[in-house]
């Protein structure tokens, strides 16, 4: 591939509907060329985007303003407000290894990995645990050491 | 250290959605063919989520790997409870390019001796955070501006990437060519109410 590639060629490429002798192509000519490696970057942006908002699903423009900037700066604001990340505490006892930082959802969770890299943890999502790379937790102190996290906190800790 | 593990570029072997529960529970077990089947199925959604956090290429398919490689010794130690993909890949890939960030940020700071350096967080920043929210606000509204057959057919194609387009066709009852022409119109939209601040 010597010339650069059309902009459907990235998109069926990140979406993962090129044929494989094309996407080969597509992937030769990224690894040399920095304008179509950034290209190729912001379709992959687009396709996550995209996949984010089947999840979510539709919504109804709002009557009248055609915007929603104040709701959805609001939710955001309560969002931010949420990621100043707890730790849910129970008595149950576990090794340091295993003390965890408890992530309420998927939009938080780079706010769950600065907390917990701050803190040497590991992050427990609803249903399974993920390693936090580089994870060192000798220096706690002793009373961290009997926490575990509850899906949903009912006694939450700020973390500072 | 990169480990290597066959990361099949093409989806054309993905296994049907109704035998997924099936190939999780497999693959919770242990079963190599299961994870196998897995990664095939879901690797390049993994890739695609490195790519768009800004990883040449190269450096994707790698973190994909190690991101895959955690995963099964997770499952070997008996800490996976469940197997919810491509999600949690997706999520610890998304640990593993973060942790890489903040190494190179701290090997910087070392290097020209910037003791601030090493605080520059990888991730967004709450601005970016922000922006990322209203732009799929933006996007929730022109889906829902769509007609429901359109949203119908965006919403079973992206909510299962890997699976043919002529399924996608038969199941609402239109030719593959017109499920690609609605796709093609929907995700023009959607680029737009995405893209719509950048040009603002």
């Amino acid at each position: 591939m010597h010339e650069h590639p059309e902009h459907e060629t990235f998109e069926r490429y990140v979406h993962g509907a090129l044929e494989p002798p094309l996407a080969a192509a597509l992937e030769a000519h990224v690894a040399t060329c920095a304008r179509c490696a950034a290209q190729l970057g912001h379709e992959a942006r687009l396709e996550m985007a995209l996949a984010e908002v089947a999840a979510a699903g539709p919504r109804r423009a709002p009557r009248g303003t055609g915007r929603t900037w104040l709701g959805v700066g609001l939710g955001a604001l309560a969002a931010a407000a949420a990621a100043v990340l707890v730790v849910a505490r129970s008595g149950a006892p576990m090794s340091s290894e295993a003390i965890l930082y408890a992530c309420p959802d998927d939009a938080l969770a780079e706010r769950c990995v600065a907390s917990a890299r701050r803190h040497g943890r590991v992050i427990e999502y609803p249903r399974a645990q993920l390693v936090v790379p580089r994870y060192e937790a000798m220096d706690l102190a002793a009373p961290a050491l009997d926490a575990r996290p509850r899906r949903l906190p009912a006694t939450l800790e700020v973390m500072q | 250290m990169t480990r290597a593990v066959a990361l099949p570029r093409s989806l054309a072997a993905a296994e049907p959605d109704a035998a997924e529960p099936s190939v999780a529970a497999r693959a919770l077990s242990g079963d190599r063919e299961a994870w196998a089947a897995l990664v095939a199925r879901h690797g390049h959604r993994v890739v695609v989520s490195l790519l768009a956090r800004g990883l040449p290429l190269e450096r994707a398919r790698e973190l994909a790997q190690e991101t895959w490689l955690r995963l099964m010794e997770q499952q070997r130690l008996g800490k996976l409870r469940e197997l919810e993909l491509p999600g949690l890949a997706i999520r610890q890939a998304s640990f593993l390019a973060l942790d890489e960030g903040r190494r190179t940020a701290a090997r910087a700071a070392h290097e020209h001796a910037d003791p601030d350096a090493h605080r520059t967080a990888p991730g967004p920043t709450p601005e970016q955070q922000l922006l990322g929210r209203q732009q799929l606000e933006r996007a929730r509204v022109a889906l829902g501006a769509c007609s429901p057959s359109a949203q119908r057919v965006f919403t079973l194609v992206y909510e299962h990437p890997d699976r043919p387009h002529a399924d996608v066709a038969a199941e609402v009852g239109l030719s593959l060519q017109r499920v690609r022409q609605i796709l093609c119109e929907v995700r023009s939209k959607l680029r737009r109410a995405i893209e719509e601040h950048d040009h603002a």
